[in-house]
């Protein structure tokens, strides 16, 4: 889950500024050691920070000349952003990537809405500067738990395009602000897990070309790793062990050892057949629960789910 | 034959799930004192009576003597009458008085087959087996804020699918157009949970629009909470958000909608739905107002359910095609497999 950091295009950065920025929220300015300018980043990049301890997180670019990221102290258990937050001081070094892209921005669109959800605004600030600089029609929705854990609240609130939807009561929904903007819009989001997957939902009818997410929690990078291989699952009741070949789903293979389960739709798409992992690394692909949701669960849809190595994956079955 | 050997032959469902659970089987004012009132429960002719002493009475409808019908007799003098040789028997089911020898005792035997009853949220709950829970709780009964209204019964051919019906919000913009739902801009339905737990199944909130949710009349989001608390006993509340501000002043935040199911399985592909809506809205509806709408949803209802195929509910998922927005009908008939039950079902 934690990505492998590649040492080639990593480098040493200094902090050269830190400011406060919301309820637990720094805003980090970072420059080259030597001073050198550091790569350039297109809009909605973003790098990963080393932890001295082997981990790293990412961070979106909220510009790259200099590169500024903001931190948040999730308190989330892997405490990546707690420990930055709480340990990085001006004149700090720490060790950075070279910035990626998974969520670039179409410059081209003659009308581009900016969805955010809490710290996922800082995906989408760099996209809103870049539009309005040239010119474009763009609007950035950000709604927030409450006016002092917004990022920038001063600074953002009194920009054109931008509405903040924050102060407790009922706020404006998602949909109401999707339902202000035709098929030829653009739309971004960047937020929660429950937020994306209620943008999911709700743009399902568009075209897929305009509609972009970013994830920015910890394990998403982006598209499902295609690299379908073979495997073995281990029934832990049985002690069973059934070889699941690289064109075939554990679904498929099971029944084909005679093991009687439920299942329905055999795309993903039901939860008929879920079960519980005990032990492997499992690569989701269904679109009941997301990958965080399985992982916290210890489940897997059998029809679509394989294993991320080429690992025994061990089932309560 | 014994008589054992012919009762075993008028019983229809042998589940013990279902023989030992309450089951509900008429309202509470269809009891009136001096009426016997036959009722079928899962192939199970019953005949229902209230005593002088207030309280509800469920037989075998069926006189110990030669078998002919308790409910086609009559109470008199705070006794059964068979209307066949006339047998008498007192609100214990003890034969009383057998006409053709008036002076003699009756035999011990001489008793109707008696069941377990209860009354309770103006429903009459039977079991013709051994009850192992109480009956389930419906928590607004109790509760002076909430009115409840009565409505029913609805006719409907497989039990289950009407609860599973029940359960579904995904139909509303179809079955519901206009009332429940937007024909034309179904609401996705957004991923919820369901857990089995003590109580039974239970979800979390489902969001859906509806123009004309509540016997108020106006447009609101509501926000559907389901427990499916035994197989033929389901509940929902629901959290109403009015959607124009100018219609604000008609709600208010608290307000809820609740409804409790009740089936009764005739038999494998006959049951009759009784409810009770409980509401805490400011100003109350008239019952006449929450009548009408139930009425017409639960036809709509009843309209579409009843041509599901087969009639008997298919508890292997893989005869269905299902969907991860059926989730709690997915589960309501897995809970249905693991409970062992096979009657009225696929
Ligand atoms: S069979 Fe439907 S999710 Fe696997
Ligand atoms: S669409 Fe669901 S039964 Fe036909
Ligand atoms: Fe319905």
């Amino acid at each position: 889950m934690s990505s492998e950091g590649s040492a080639v295009s990593s480098r040493l950065a200094v902090v050269t500024a830190r400011q406060d920025a919301g309820l637990n929220i720094c805003l980090l300015t970072l420059q080259a050691e030597d001073g050198a300018p550091l790569p350039p980043a297109t809009p909605g990049a973003h790098i990963d920070v080393h932890l001295p301890d082997g981990r790293s997180r990412q961070y979106s670019l909220l510009s790259s000349a200099p590169y500024r990221i903001a931190i948040k102290a999730l308190r989330d258990g892997r405490g990546a952003s707690q420990w930055l937050y709480d340990n990085l001081a001006v004149d700090d070094l720490v060790r950075i990537s070279a910035p990626r892209n998974n969520f670039s921005l179409r410059e081209g669109a003659t009308d581009t809405v900016l969805l955010a959800g809490g710290i996922g605004v800082t995906a989408l600030l760099c996209m809103y500067d870049t539009l309005s600089a040239i010119g474009r029609t763009v609007s950035l929705h950000y709604w927030a738990r409450s006016q002092e854990e917004t990022f920038l609240h001063a600074e953002l609130s009194g920009k054109e395009g931008i509405h903040i939807h924050s102060c407790g009561g009922r706020a404006t929904s998602m949909a109401a602000v999707m339902a202000g903007h035709g098929p030829a819009a653009d739309l971004y989001c960047c937020g929660p897990e429950r937020m994306l997957t209620e943008f999911a939902i709700l743009t399902r009818d568009r075209d897929p070309q305009r509609v972009h997410i970013e994830r920015f929690e910890a394990d998403s990078t982006g598209a499902f790793p295609q690299t379908d291989h073979g495997f073995t699952v281990k029934l832990a009741r049985t002690g069973t062990t059934i070889a699941v070949s690289k064109n075939q789903s554990i679904l498929e293979a099971l029944i084909q050892a005679g093991i009687n389960l439920e299942y329905s739709c055999e795309e993903g798409l039901c939860g008929a057949c879920e079960a519980r992992v005990i032990e492997g690394d499992p690569l989701h692909r269904d679109s009941v629960r997301t990958p965080l949701e399985h992982n916290k669960r210890r489940t897997i849809m059998l029809c679509v789910s394989r294993v991320r190595s080429s690992d025994t994956l061990v089932l309560d079955l | 034959m014994s008589v054992k050997t012919i009762l075993h032959e008028l019983e229809g469902c042998t589940d013990s799930a279902l023989l030992n659970d309450w089951h509900v089987v008429a309202y509470s004012t269809e009891l009136e004192q001096g009426r016997l009132l036959p009722v079928t429960l899962m192939e199970r002719d019953l005949v229902l009576w209230r005593s002088d002493s207030g309280e509800v009475h469920a037989w075998d409808d069926l006189c110990i003597h030669r078998g002919a019908r308790l409910s086609k007799g009559c109470i008199d003098r705070d006794t059964v009458v068979c209307p066949y040789h006339g047998w008498r028997y007192n609100d214990q089911g003890n034969c009383v008085l057998i006409p053709a020898a008036p002076n003699e005792q009756p035999m011990k035997k001489a008793r109707t087959i008696t069941h377990p009853v209860r009354e309770r949220y103006g429903f009459v709950w039977v079991s013709t087996g051994t009850p192992e829970k109480d009956i389930p709780v419906f928590p607004e009964w109790e509760d002076t804020s909430y009115q409840k209204v009565h409505c029913g019964p609805y006719t409907f051919r497989s039990g289950y699918r009407a609860v599973e019906n029940f359960m579904d919000p995904s139909h509303f913009p179809f079955v519901h157009a206009g009332v429940n739902g937007i024909y034309d801009n179904p609401d996705p339905i957004a991923p919820y949970d369901v857990e089995l737990t003590e109580e039974g199944l239970v979800t979390s909130e489902v969001r859906v629009t509806q123009p004309y949710g509540d016997p108020r009349e106006i447009p609101v989001i509501a926000y559907y909470a389901y427990k499916c608390l035994r197989p033929l006993v389901a509940y929902f509340k629901k959290r109403l958000v009015i959607q124009n501000p100018e219609d604000q002043h008609k709600g208010n935040e608290d307000d809820r909608f609740c409804t409790f199911l009740t089936t009764q399985m005739v038999d494998q592909q006959t049951s009759i739905v009784r409810i009770c809506c409980a509401m805490n809205f400011n100003p109350q509806p008239t019952v006449e107002d929450v009548r009408r709408r139930q009425d017409i949803v639960y036809e709509q209802d009843a309209g579409i359910v009843d041509t599901q195929r087969p009639e008997r509910i298919p508890v292997d998922l893989r005869q269905e095609l299902h969907h991860r927005s059926d989730l709690l009908g997915q589960k309501y008939r897995k809970w249905l497999q693991t409970m062992g039950i096979t009657y009225g079902v696929f």
